[in-house]
């Protein structure tokens, strides 16, 4: 038999596609009439896939704003923030197999702890107070299983949020126990030797809403393998990886009081030899354990004023140990900060028309200690930093809504123990041009104050220096967002965007002493474009593709950025087939520099398959994922503390999780 | 697993796409607004169906929902209620803007979550005998209709429902998701 030719065989899958949707499509999704025909309890059981309410609220919001709720989440069968962070437009993700690090519009920088994004938990900020970091991956301080939404806000956001919102806010909403009824048990399994168990139990009465979860989790990591560099002979790593982590949340809301109490560890070791260490020794590792106690009140003292207020005590406490020799002792950094964070907002929509919100907060991080030492004995110690700071923020915002215009300005003052005050405003003017589309412009400054470990870190100068000097990175930013929306429930939004950033901070070697430093790297300008098209459908089926260009480049010399790629573009699908719910997901990142090299374009597939409609165990769901579906050689760009200019991604990985609810 | 490497590829997830982009595509030609507001328009409707009105305010020759919303989908959706059949009579939906007058609507649809203006116009129409349905828990509405864990709810304020001389079928008060009292 001849051999069918390629075109051949995408002609025969269109027609088949077509026939799929000629014969099952139409019957099975609900139209208007034949929803106004059901009945009360049917209605009662159909499940809203749309995010069209948002949509509504969304055209309001200064802001091209995205989010992914929780049947996302378990349809993609995600375990960790970074994962959802990368489905989201503008965002993309990269790792060095121990902490992932996200980018947004293009824009990445080198030894970045996610320090240009803010990350809040229930609207609390929570990137830590010595690095700044979000914490992405599996070092995160809440299980997604408890999470109900994630927002994320690309652009400054300064003027609300305060330090760190540079390239974006995102916002983890955790879910209720009212919304986590009863108890529910995950098993997992996967493939490196990964196996983990989750508890989580939900209780909503009158006036209570109790939520409870611990869970395990360990895998043994996958075998990297490295070529040699600058004569160094690297090769293969087995056993290196191993990953441990456990977390625990309490979640307690009682008449108008919600407390929440979190405490995450993970342990991890390095198989790339970060900072000259022996390549594949067990002994080079970290370990991160990360907590919040949050009360948080939020009652309407008037028709029209309601207040939220909160106090928060957080901790981190951040240990590497690294083996320079596979004969000498261990050297070890032990980094521990705590802090309290004081916060009212008031919103007020007294005034006709208006909707104005205000508020302070007040941040005591009453502990930053950096150690660097050789464990003994004896002990030799090359830093014992111990320090203290504090800052404090007001802001005002109003909404004014006039006709077919919306007016959203606000300003935000803090005052920094470190360096003084910053001011930052925003301004958005909103017009809906008619029924189904938007059109926003969007101006607004935002900052962020260097960290302790960059201003106040050495290893005895042995690889790495201090620099008090920093100075705060700022951004200005300016943007055009367009948003229409079909009468089929298509979305689609354009945004156009220019950005300014002043003092960029980044880690490089100085030419003279060749030790890393941290430094303001100059100016930097990002111009680009995001395209966004979605659409949910009732009977589960659900589309999202995205592209965003942008052109990143200092702005003395014009020289491309380093770790930031021209174009990203994603597709996710999810498809019922059956009791099954099928989701694709594609991944396409542009070439980058890392400064010493260059890593080509790259793409790649995850796939997940999901259900919770098994006969045989009721009450259960079934989630497979397979991240990296054909296996890819996938690279990101390595920072100067690593002797390779990249770093391989974890190969194809499969994970299996059973959930029974009880 | 070197099976799944060799046949699986580039090609593959390109054919996927388009097969997907078809299937999607292809079905929305034919495919009509399903959504949350269609499903919050059809909830409306059945939840009407089993108010009973006081005696001197039920409808006569037409029933009168009247709307106010800026949700352009929202009014969209709630078109498709027209001339549907409300206790023998034909319903007839109105929009109305914030400043109208609402004492010939039979039922107000208060699609808005600004406490101030939902707050407001409560007030206006607390004397009337007017069914009001609100789109957020505790709106001060008699009936509010909303989206909780992907599904569409809805709660009974019954107190204020029967204090202007409405009343509901029991069998829908065992279907709100809260009754407040």
């Amino acid at each position: 038999m001849r051999p069918r030719s390629p075109g051949h065989r995408l002609r025969s899958q269109c027609a088949l596609a077509l026939l799929i949707t000629g014969v099952s499509l139409p019957s099975g999704t609900f139209a208007d009439q034949s929803l106004m025909a059901l009945q009360l309890e049917e209605l009662l059981q159909v499940e809203i896939t749309g995010a069209s309410r948002f949509a509504q609220t969304s055209r309001r919001a200064p802001a091209a704003a995205s989010v992914v709720t929780r049947t996302q989440i378990q349809d993609h069968g995600w375990t960790k923030l970074s994962q959802v962070l990368d489905a989201i437009p503008d965002v993309f993700i990269s790792t060095d197999r121990v902490y992932d690090y996200v980018g947004v519009r293009g824009l990445m920088q080198p030894s970045d702890y996610n320090t240009n994004v803010l990350l809040l938990v229930d609207g609390i900020p929570v990137n830590d107070a010595l690095y700044n970091q979000a914490s992405i991956d599996n070092t995160a301080l809440i299980d997604l299983a408890l999470v109900d939404r994630v927002e994320f806000i690309p652009g400054p956001g300064s003027s609300v949020y305060g330090s760190n919102a540079i390239l974006g806010v995102i916002n983890v909403v955790t879910t209720t126990g009212r919304n986590q009824r009863g108890t529910t048990v995950d098993l997992g399994v996967g493939a490196h030797g990964e196996r983990g168990v989750a508890v989580r139990h939900g209780y909503a009465g009158d006036r209570r809403d109790l939520l409870l979860s611990a869970s395990t989790w360990r895998s043994d990591g996958q075998a990297v393998s490295l070529p040699p560099v600058d004569g160094q002979a690297f090769g293969r790593a087995r056993g290196t990886e191993g990953e441990r982590w456990h977390r625990f949340t309490l979640r307690h809301a009682w008449d108008d009081f919600t407390l929440l109490a979190t405490h995450t560890e993970r342990k991890k070791g390095y198989s790339t030899a970060p900072y000259s260490t022996v390549f594949g020794d067990e002994r080079t590792r970290a370990k991160d354990r990360r907590w919040m106690l949050a009360l948080a009140h939020e009652r309407e003292w008037a028709p029209g004023l309601s207040v939220k207020s909160g106090l928060s005590f957080n901790g981190h406490h951040y240990r590497g140990e690294w083996a320079f020799d596979p004969d000498e002792r261990v050297s070890r950094d032990d980094a521990e900060g705590r802090w309290w964070t004081l916060e009212a907002q008031a919103t007020d929509t007294r005034i006709a028309g208006h909707t104005l919100i205000y508020g302070f907060e007040h941040r005591n991080e009453f502990q930053l200690n950096q150690r660097y030492y050789e464990l003994g004995p004896p002990r030799v110690d090359y830093l014992n930093d111990r320090r203290s700071a504090h800052h404090s923020g007001a802001y005002v915002q109003d909404e004014w809504r006039q006709g077919a215009w919306l007016l959203n300005a606000g300003v935000r003052v803090d005052h920094y123990s470190s360096f003084g005050n910053t001011i930052n405003p925003r301004l958005a003017l909103i017009r809906e041009l008619d029924e189904a589309t938007t059109l926003k412009l969007l101006f607004g400054s935002a900052y962020r104050a260097p960290n302790v470990y960059e201003l106040y870190y050495d290893d005895g100068n042995i690889d790495m220096k201090a620099n008090p000097e920093l100075d705060p990175v700022r951004v200005r930013s300016a943007e055009a967002v367009l948003e229409h929306h079909t009468t089929s429930g298509w979305q689609w939004r354009g945004s156009l965007f220019h950005s300014q950033l002043l003092d960029m901070i980044g880690q490089e070697r100085d030419v003279d002493d060749g030790l890393l430093v941290y430094r303001n790297r100059g100016d930097a300008r990002i111009n680009g474009l995001t395209v966004v098209s979605r659409k949910s459908w009732l009977d589960g089926r659900r589309l999202s593709l995205s592209a965003t260009w942008s052109d990143t480049r200092l702005r003395n010399g014009g020289e491309r950025l380093t770790h930031s790629p021209r174009l990203v573009a994603k597709g996710d699908a999810t498809l019922p087939i059956g009791n099954w719910r099928a989701t694709l997901e594609t991944r396409y990142v542009g070439a980058r520099t890392s400064g010493r090299g260059r890593i080509g374009s790259q793409a790649w597939a995850n796939l997940a398959l999901t259900t919770h409609q098994i006969a045989a165990l009721p009450g259960a769901r079934i989630t497979l994922r397979v991240d990296n579906l054909f296996d890819r050689k996938l690279f990101d760009p390595a920072s100067d503390e690593f002797a390779h200019d990249r770093l391989p991604r974890e190969g194809r990985h499969a994970r299996l999780t059973i959930s029974w609810t009880f | 697993m070197d099976l799944l490497k060799y046949q699986l590829t580039e090609m593959h997830v390109a054919r996927a796409w388009v097969f997907l982009l078809i299937l999607f595509i292809g079905s929305d030609v034919r495919a009509q607004t399903t959504d949350e507001h269609t499903l919050r328009a059809a909830m409306v409707l059945n939840l009407i169906r089993f108010v009973e009105w006081p005696a001197s305010a039920r409808p006569t020759n037409e029933f009168r929902l009247c709307v106010m919303t800026d949700d352009t989908l929202q009014l969209r959706a709630m078109n498709t209620l027209n001339l549907q059949e409300i206790q023998g009579q034909p319903l007839l939906m109105q929009r109305r803007g914030h400043l109208s007058a609402l004492t010939d609507c039979q039922a107000v649809y208060l699609d808005s979550t600004d406490p101030h203006l939902v707050r407001d116009k409560l007030a206006t129409l607390k004397a009337l005998s007017v069914l009001t349905i609100g789109v957020f828990p505790r709106s001060g509405a008699m009936i509010d209709v909303f989206a909780h864990q992907n599904r569409m709810v809805f709660d009974v304020s019954i107190n204020t429902l029967r204090a202007t001389g409405f009343d509901i079928a029991p069998r829908v008060m065992e279907l709100a998701h809260e009754v407040h009292r």
